[in-house]
């Protein structure tokens, strides 16, 4: 048997692969009516080729074919799942040629091929040492895109954006396994940067599968003298590959040194309870570790009436800029910082949903990234309806609820019927039910349910 | 809501900082001060661009210094300065918290996200 005689055979196979995968990934749609192909076929014509190419190669090899067509078989095992070549290339940075490889990759990024694409050729262009451009949506756009158009924000120093962006990756249905250990790593690394050590020691589990994100847990086990930190000779195991890397070496020393260290002793502060309160607030604006002791010295030694707003309006902005809420109850003053806070939330809230709807109304589309970044919006500010103040976190998330949830449904049912957005409007419906079960507002719960129901061929 | 006057400043761009003058100055020793750092940074002195204040070092112009003239002339909006204004310049090299907790600066850059 020549090759020659392999094409009519192959053929053959393509055409079985080809109908096999539209018929295993079509199915009935829930409303009746014709099958609804899922979003997996564009690919299987190539997958059909490539396994086609491969059962021909070994059929011919195992009756006496040339033993040169060996050499198709890693070649197809390479185009089959280029990812790994991609991942080792995005230190040397050539983005295009990652792109490529990650949009390939029919097993390891096959349910978010073109977004993984975007977000591995961002990395690869921040290694060769540039900030690229956001990535370029046209048709539906996916978990990749969005969270590489949020490291990209972060990177040009648009923080609040870039964390609104990545949290709202999260909520998207596709999260391939390396997708999801970048998120990871993207927010342990805001974290640090920051310094909420504790946030790293709390959030990132032990058997996270990064390197990276291991050695920081451990590093932030061991800053904060955690009882289960790991002793000198895991962490030095854990931090080997990283010990010359000039970036991290600074931190790898810092942490060595850590353990069971001095007792941090503050500056004194004054006796006078003004005075105290005064020079409290003055380290709370310079770090944010000081709010809580501001609001209580506050509570403590009353503000002169003319002063009290000024006081309120620095503490809620260093409240909102470190994402903290005050973590005491009882005084005039924490009761009026919380209803300050929770006040200028609604406030936005009724706002933004407002503006929403007027230009849903109007039907003034926007660019696929920026939709995501209307719900990035939601995402970024919702946590702050939470207030340590009984009674006033369960009423004011579920003010904010009800704000949020027509206008945001109307706007993502707009998404799905008309834009087509199907990713960005089960993103939209996942993040509401959270908020519905958290606000229990079980009427909507239903309806968002439902929601997910009749899209879940986009899951 | 919507204030009918901007907040009073607080730390933020007191008029005692700005003009570098304590409390007690009196009214000619404010003025001559404020000429004084008018004229240096009439003539551009980097000195003068930049004032200690209990947040650190921040940048000064004219009309911020013209501005804190017009609030020090005003006897009750110095009273109420005047609570922000004792507070000592800060000092950079005091640590207020733990250094050993502080934030990695390197972090984005270390991890990737950054050039």
């Amino acid at each position: 048997m020549t090759p020659f005689h392999l094409v009519p055979l192959l053929l053959l196979l393509v055409r079985l692969g080809v109908w096999a995968a539209r018929w295993l990934s079509s199915r009935t749609d829930p409303q009746g009516g014709a099958p609804v192909p899922r979003n997996v076929p564009q690919d299987s014509v190539m997958l059909a080729w490539l396994l086609g190419v491969l059962v021909a190669a070994l059929g011919s090899l195992a009756v006496g074919g040339p033993l040169g067509l060996l050499v198709v078989v890693p070649a197809v095992l390479v185009l089959l799942e280029p990812s790994p070549i991609a991942e080792r290339l995005i230190p040397r940075g050539p983005a295009w040629l990652v792109w490529w490889a990650t949009r390939l990759s029919l097993v390891v990024w096959r349910r978010d091929r073109r977004g993984g694409a975007d977000l591995m050729a961002t990395r690869a262009a921040m290694a060769a040492g540039h900030v690229p451009a956001a990535p370029r949506v046209l048709g539906p756009i996916t978990t990749g895109t969005v969270l590489s158009a949020g490291i990209t924000a972060a990177a040009r120093g648009d923080e609040v954006d870039g964390r609104a962006l990545v949290a709202t990756s999260g909520w998207f249905d596709a999260q391939p396994e390396p997708l999801s250990v970048v998120r990871q790593e993207w927010i342990a690394a805001e974290h640090a940067q920051r310094g909420a050590w504790d946030r790293i020691a709390l959030e990132v589990p032990p058997t996270a599968s990064s390197p990276r994100l291991r050695l920081l847990k451990a590093t932030a086990e061991r800053l904060l003298d955690l009882d289960d930190a790991p002793d000198a000779a895991v962490y030095e195991q854990l931090s080997r590959p990283f010990a010359n890397h000039p970036e991290w070496r600074p931190l790898i020393d810092r942490a060595r040194g850590a353990r069971h260290r001095a007792a941090f002793v503050a500056p004194p502060l004054p006796e006078d309870p003004l005075a105290r309160a005064l020079e409290v607030h003055r380290r709370a604006l310079l770090d944010p570790a000081w709010l809580d002791a501001a609001v209580e010295a506050w509570d403590d030694a009353p503000p002169p009436a003319a002063a009290r707003e000024r006081i309120l309006e620095d503490l809620a902005a260093a409240c909102v800029a470190s994402r903290t809420f005050p973590d005491t109850a009882g005084g005039s003053v924490s009761a009026a910082l919380v209803d300050h806070l929770q006040s200028a939330l609604l406030t936005d809230l009724e706002a933004q949903t407002r503006a929403l709807t007027s230009r849903r109304l109007a039907k003034h589309d926007l660019e696929p990234l920026a939709e995501a970044q209307e719900l990035a919006w939601f995402v970024e500010r919702f946590p702050l309806t939470e207030g340590s103040v009984a009674g006033a976190a369960a009423l004011h998330r579920r003010q904010a609820f009800r704000i949020c949830y027509a206008p945001l449904v109307d706007w993502s049912a707009d998404l799905y019927n008309r834009r087509n957005q199907p990713y960005l409007f089960r993103a939209t419906t996942r993040w509401l039910l959270a908020q519905a079960k958290l606000a229990g507002d079980t009427q909507a719960e239903a309806v968002l349910t439902q929601n997910l129901a009749v899209s879940a061929q986009y899951a | 809501m919507t204030r009918s006057s901007p907040l009073p400043p607080g730390f933020r761009d007191n008029p005692f900082h700005v003009l570098e003058v304590p409390v007690t100055a009196t009214r000619p020793e404010i003025e001559r001060q404020g000429a004084k750092l008018l004229a240096m940074l009439g003539v551009g002195m980097a000195a003068a661009r930049t004032y200690p204040s209990p947040l650190g070092p921040l940048p000064r112009d004219e009309d911020l210094v013209r501005r804190s003239l017009d609030r020090l002339r005003d006897p009750a909006r110095r009273a109420l300065d005047e609570l922000w204004g004792r507070a000592p310049a800060a000092d950079p090299s005091e640590p207020l918290s733990d250094p050993a907790l502080g934030p990695w600066s390197a972090a984005r850059r270390a991890l990737g996200f950054e050039p």
